[in-house]
């Protein structure tokens, strides 16, 4: 279905909300405030927001890396202050603040994130076999970068998907950077989704940093699945405007990433052409979009606070030993 | 009692716990058509959709038990021959071992992994070796194999039983092997974790598993004969491993022999050795003494019988703790 | 002798129809060989010049990279583009500096929707454009060596532009203040939409009023609507316009394809043919405005926008013709390599 007004409202307060986010994770670590390491998201926040807005809560759904999942979780509509209370090893993390960056949110359908790129194909298959079994509508939206379809994985969890028609959605945000190397060095094609014809699955390529544009294809493509059509494939392209993690340098390839090639990607940033849009289509008046911007930053308080106030975990050796298996 | 077949008393085991559960699948390659006997008949009775024969692509085979096993079910994967388990190895040690624990234990993986394992086809490295000591390296994983049709049968229908993810291979070499095991329709499960005394002796333990603990109780009926006691401990699991056991044998021996298929270098048979140094050093009249695989990869044709624990070596290395 | 342009659109052939219908997929790697085919053609009947659009694919510079060594009689270069946005603003800008630079031709790959956009400001420069897709009426699907013959033919004036060309008609959308906002090649389409999203347009229901500048029953698309019921040749001088209603009474129900592999049934409420001289009114407000099949414009409530028919369309190459007019001043003669030579 095209969208209507009210989903363009929600996807709009999504991808503000999640841009703050970020912005918020960002400043935290900057600010030594969070545990390990950040892969900020600027930029690359519309194909999650588009990807996850209108999923299920019974949907699997495995996050792209990148903002460490937020933006995809938040869209989905995960309660993300045990996210960043994990993030700062606290105990009331959803991991008891023992993962880092693993999140886990089983109820809502996201098992795990994984430290190895690519490793989100293997068990995707499994996804859409369980709900295939099952005999649910449910839909697996399988989020990675143009990076993960390097790994075998990516090809083996695509043939098995097609072979045996499950609900699985390929979702490659192509932001044509792989830590420092770019796309054009490691793919032989500069469209991921060309893979997807060797497979016999169809592939659509999306504006990546139009937040609408891929929450109509996503919707598509979810729908397709849910009605047992099997698998696609959705190719955003979109762009890093920062270092693939905070503190590494911003290269493409061993040298600097230009000043222009800077201030050309920040001409399509995602929060700005969504704005543009929705004032010039008379969906939303300035007075509420400011409404959006302060709510967002005001829930966002809150979980900073939830956070802040919970207490560091740290149990004992022997504590942690009782919890290698379960009873 | 019955008499059936190590391969037979596995394949009844898929069978009773599949008719339980209809969470219980089996995942692997061929094994619709039974490249080994293990899994002969099961499509037949389950179907397709439980019986999954994937692509070569172990990664995404593995895959189909790790998501569906975090989706709440039961899968059992095959992986034919235990070396091909490294050909999808960050999934099926790292990613299975930590999902518990790093997770704040909200869930856990009930996946269970099998192979065919160990020397004896000729077949050279990576259709010979062994895995339970790799596995057993990783942590959040049980290990076990089983020595007997009867432990077979009870082991794996505990570890399909167990919430943990377990790595339970089977010998190539005692496939089949014959023993008792109860009728039809008796339930019984042998619990993970519990080591079993094979044999009772006086004067020195050998602790051995699968073919090896056949070769064992060889040479302790022929040392017997001289009038050396020889106490036969089969582990069975090796996560968790059951110390006790061959402390409390120590007690009566104060030797230990650990015969072990699995190369030297970071064996299991060094983890017992550890364990019973720093646990029961003032028990032991002698070093531990180890039988293993040198370190060099499996040959194969007539040469892998150059360094198949033996027999003879087992016996070798016993007269030598007594010495 | 004056240069051809080459646009070739990375992101045509891989939009929502291939999710919503079982559209084809053309890959970059496939227009970068029909690329290839149309420059061979190009340098053995003598053009001498080519400048390719950059895009953020990359693909004119795999062509040249992949050509350097084997075309040695043809000066083959990307446009200089000053910045790739990667959107269809770098096919808008790569026709103006194409015009401004007085090109010989300018060869489109890509839909409707890729012409119409050049369209905008190629001027005089004719346009050849090629399919690449399923979904097209402007363009052709016609092989790339085809196309770089005509192509060469124009470049050298072997065949003149009045000789070889065709004016195509257009639509135009003009505002309340009688300004033209933006133009159709072959449909302007009227959607109850809330946005422009992913632009394609799939929903029948969706569907309020549709303009053609053509109508044929073999065409593929929303000029397919017209096809059924008004039949009307691309230089007939004339538009149609048509109103479809689902309440309708007094409508009938027709079943076209909307899209390759999408039979949809529409109910038309009313038809009727249109020229330069009757501007019609968008009636139905707010909407989307979808031209050559993907939604470009929002119309707000009660604004008052007019659709008319323009005569001065671009300028196209008509292959068929061209060829032809090429043959008969011995174009082709001479130009393979002698036999003698050869088995030398």
């Amino acid at each position: 279905m095209s969208l209507n007004k009210k989903q363009m409202i929600k996807l709009f307060t999504n991808l503000v909300r999640t841009s703050h986010y970020d912005k918020m994770m960002y400043r935290r670590m900057m600010q030594g405030k969070l545990i390990g390491f950040y892969h900020p998201a600027e930029g690359a926040v519309a194909p999650g927001v588009g990807a996850c807005t209108f999923l299920k809560k019974d949907d699997n759904l495995n996050p792209h890396h990148r903002g460490h999942g937020i933006i995809h979780m938040v869209s989905k509509g995960i309660d993300v202050s045990t996210f960043l209370a994990e993030h700062t090893g606290k105990e009331t993390g959803c991991c008891k603040g023992r993962s880092a960056f693993h999140f886990h949110y089983p109820d809502d359908k996201v098992y795990q994130q994984s430290g190895f790129i690519g490793h989100n194909f293997a068990p995707t298959v499994g996804w859409g076999y369980a709900a295939k079994r099952r005999g649910k509508s449910q839909v697996v939206m399988n989020c990675s970068g143009d990076g993960s379809y390097g790994e075998g994985r990516a090809h083996e969890s695509m043939l098995m998907c097609q072979n045996w028609q499950l609900p699985v959605i390929f979702f490659c945000e192509n932001n044509g950077m792989a830590i420092f190397s770019s796309s054009e060095e490691m793919h032989p094609t500069e469209d991921i989704s060309s893979l997807a014809q060797g497979y016999g699955m169809p592939a659509v390529i999306v504006d990546g940093q139009d937040v609408f544009a891929v929450a109509e294809v996503a919707m598509a493509a979810i729908d397709r699945a849910r009605k047992g059509k099997g698998p696609s494939f959705v190719e955003c392209k979109t762009m890093r405007f920062n270092e693939h993690d905070i503190g590494t340098p911003d290269l493409k390839g061993w040298e600097d990433r230009s000043e222009e090639e800077h201030a050309d990607m920040r001409k399509r940033e995602p929060v700005r052409l969504a704005t543009e849009r929705v004032l010039a289509d008379a969906i939303l008046t300035q007075t509420k979009i400011d409404g959006i911007h302060e709510a967002s930053l005001k829930e966002i308080e809150g979980v900073e606070e939830f956070a802040d106030n919970s207490e560091i975990c740290l149990p004992s050796e022997e504590e942690l030993l009782a919890d290698v298996f379960v009873d | 009692m019955r008499t059936i077949t190590l391969i037979d008393a596995i394949r009844e085991a898929y069978q009773e716990e599949m008719r339980r559960d209809e969470d219980v699948f089996m995942v692997g390659q061929d094994i619709r058509g039974a490249i080994f006997p293990h899994t002969k008949g099961l499509v037949e009775e389950f179907g397709s959709d439980r019986i999954v024969d994937t692509p070569i692509a172990e990664s995404g085979m593995y895959g189909v038990a790790l998501g569906a096993a975090q989706e709440g079910m039961r899968p059992i994967v095959d992986f034919m021959f235990g070396g091909f388990s490294y050909v999808t190895f960050s999934e099926c040690t790292v990613t299975t071992g930590q999902y518990h624990f790093l997770h704040g234990s909200p869930r856990s993986l009930p996946i269970v992994m099998t192979a065919g394992v160990g020397t004896g086809q000729r077949l050279a490295n990576d259709h010979a070796m062994s895995i339970h000591g790799t596995f057993a390296h990783h942590p959040g994983i049980k290990v076990a194999m089983p020595s007997t049709p009867y432990d077979a049968k009870g082991m794996f229908k505990a570890a399909i039983r167990d919430n943990n993810p377990v790595m339970i291979p089977w010998h190539m070499g005692i496939m089949m092997l014959k023993g008792d095991v109860p009728e039809l329709g008796e339930d019984y499960v042998v619990p993970l974790g519990v080591a079993d005394i094979k044999r009772e002796g006086s004067d020195v333990t050998v602790m051995a598993n699968s073919l090896q603990l056949q070769h064992a109780l060889k040479v302790a009926d022929k040392l017997q004969e001289e009038g050396i006691s020889c106490e036969i401990i089969d582990p069975r699991s090796f996560v968790p491993f059951d110390l006790d056991t061959v402390l409390k044998s120590l007690e009566k021996t104060n030797r230990l022999v650990v015969v072990d298929e699995d190369w030297e270098s970071g064996s299991f048979a060094n983890t017992v050795s550890a364990n019973v140094m720093e646990a029961g050093f003032d028990l032991l009249d002698a070093p531990v003494t180890r039988v293993t695989l040198p370190n060099m990869p499996v040959p194969g044709g007539y040469m892998e019988d150059y360094i198949v624990p033996t027999p003879e070596k087992i016996e070798a290395a016993i007269r030598k703790v007594l010495a | 002798m004056k240069p051809v342009g080459i646009i070739a659109n990375p992101a045509s052939g891989k939009d929502i129809r291939r999710m919503i219908a079982s559209g084809a997929t053309v890959t970059n790697q496939e227009k970068q060989n029909i690329i290839v085919r149309i420059l061979r053609a190009m340098e053995a009947l003598g053009a001498r010049r080519v400048e390719i659009m950059p895009d953020n694919t990359r693909m004119g510079l795999r062509v040249i990279r992949e050509l350097q060594n084997e075309l040695k009689n043809i000066d083959l270069a990307l446009l200089n583009l000053p910045y790739v946005q990667g959107t269809q603003s770098d096919s808008i800008r790569s026709a103006q500096l194409m015009a401004e630079q007085d090109f010989a031709c300018i060869i489109v790959l890509g839909g409707d929707g890729t012409c119409r956009v050049v369209s905008k400001t190629c001027g005089e420069v004719p346009l050849i454009p090629v399919s690449t897709g399923t979904n097209n009426v402007f363009p052709q699907m016609i092989e790339g060596t085809l196309v770089g013959m005509a192509a060469a033919a124009i470049a050298n004036e072997t065949v003149t532009q009045s000789q070889g060309c065709d004016r195509a008609p257009r639509l135009d959308l003009r505002n309340q203040a009688g300004v033209v906002v933006d133009h159709a090649l072959v449909d302007l389409v009227v959607v109850d939409a809330s946005g422009i999203a992913s632009r394609a347009v799939w929903e029948p229901e969706t569907i309020k009023e549709v303009y053609l500048t053509q109508a044929r029953p073999a065409s593929i698309g929303l000029s397919s609507i017209g096809g059924q019921i008004h039949p009307l040749e691309p230089m007939s001088g004339q538009g149609l316009r048509i109103v479809l209603d689902v309440e309708s009474r007094n409508g009938f129900e027709i079943t076209c394809p909307i899209a390759p592999g999408l039979m949809k049934t529409v109910t038309v409420e009313t038809y009727q043919t249109f020229d330069t001289h009757t501007p019609q009114v968008i009636n139905f407000t707010p909407c989307a405005v979808a031209l050559d099949g993907e939604r470009e414009v929002m119309i707000p409530t009660n604004a008052n926008y007019t659709v008319n028919f323009n005569k001065h369309g671009p300028l196209v190459v008509n292959i068929e013709r061209t060829l032809g007019l090429a043959t008969k001043s011995n174009f082709l003669m001479g130009k393979a390599e002698p036999a003698r030579q050869r088995s030398r």
